[in-house]
């Protein structure tokens, strides 16, 4: 009976140190570090001539390598529009079409759609995944001459258990 | 005693395993987008200004001509020519005549300056004068006129022919 107590706790202990210690990582709880190496970039644009960027653009394409293990949930918070310093606003327009998940240079790329929350598994044997995205700008006749920028936001949540 | 106690301790921490084991986490990262919307600043086509046939020893008459340009931004005009703006040089001679440009400057239409230059070029007027300066549009592109109005005083001495010219205008984006 004895030995069973402490079979018990040492067993308990052990989850104890392995849950704590993911908890304790805070960011890297979900197992996977987020890294954007390249934003979404339409160039110049000419009033009133809307510009899309394919997801297959690589040259202007947004590219976050995600690095890591597990499950994970991946959603993307798009902005409607870019700003200017002056505060114009230049519409954005994002479609399901406008990710893919890109498991390594040499595979094709895999849908996303950024609109939605997707799940994704990473696998570290793999190696990085890449998530990228496309998008097009709607620059109205109007349009204010001058740099826009906008931020899109990733939120990468472990669904746990 | 002992062993309560270890039990107790057994039980606390597989109560406590499950809660860690199946909280949720979430990391947050951000991309940037970008964009340039460019600037917008052509001149068009001008038909000429025509001072027409000039009896020597007399001035032409006051005569218009205009170029059209489009812009989205803020504009500053400058008359590279400076004081001798708009002069013409007879064909196939070195003989010239100075215009005088009674008026000048940018309009919404082809015919009516509703934004004056400061000079027309003249005396005192160098390539870096800025003669005229324009806010940027509110509403996008914009077409408009720059006017320029003069005659051509033809001294009776003047060789007979056709002379010609150009205006310089220079428009920079602010």
């Amino acid at each position: 009976m004895r030995a069973a107590i402490r079979s018990a706790l040492l067993l308990a202990l052990a989850g104890c140190f392995c849950g704590g210690g993911a908890f304790a990582q805070a960011p890297a709880s979900v197992g996977v570090d987020a890294v954007p190496v390249q934003g979404l970039s339409f160039g110049p644009l000419i009033p009133g001539v809307s510009e899309a960027v394919p997801v297959t653009d690589a040259g202007r394409r947004a590219e976050i390598v995600l690095n890591g293990h597990g499950t994970l949930d991946v959603t993307l918070v798009l902005p409607a529009s870019m700003v200017s310093p002056t505060g114009a606003r230049l519409p954005l327009l994002f479609t399901a079409r406008d990710g893919a998940l890109m498991r390594n240079v040499s595979a094709s790329l895999l849908p996303f759609d950024p609109l939605n929350t997707t799940r994704v598994r990473l696998d570290a044997s793999q190696g990085p995944a890449r998530l990228l995205l496309g998008g097009t700008a709607l620059p109205s006749r109007e349009q204010t001459a001058g740099s826009y920028t906008a931020t899109i936001l990733v939120v990468i949540t472990n669904p746990g258990t | 005693m002992k062993k309560l106690a270890l039990t107790a301790l057994a039980a606390a921490a597989l109560l406590a395993l499950p809660s860690l084991a199946s909280a949720q986490s979430t990391a947050t990262g951000s991309i940037g987008a970008t964009a340039t919307v460019s600037t917008v600043l052509d001149f068009g086509t001008s038909p000429g200004i025509d001072f027409g046939q000039v009896t020597p020893g007399t001035t032409s008459a006051s005569v218009s001509g205009y170029i059209p340009f489009t812009r989205n931004v803020g504009v500053s005009f400058t008359l590279p020519d400076g004081a001798t703006t708009g002069r013409l040089t007879r064909a196939g001679g070195t003989e010239t005549l100075q215009p005088a440009f009674s008026a000048c400057g940018v309009g919404t239409t082809n015919s009516t300056i509703s934004s004056a230059f400061t000079a027309c070029g003249g005396s005192g007027i160098t390539s870096a004068s800025v003669v005229g300066t324009l806010a940027a549009p509110t509403a996008g592109p914009t077409s408009e006129f720059v006017i320029f109005t003069g005659t051509v005083a033809v001294p009776t001495a003047a060789v007979p022919g056709t002379y010609a010219g150009t205006i310089k205008i220079m428009a920079t984006a602010n």
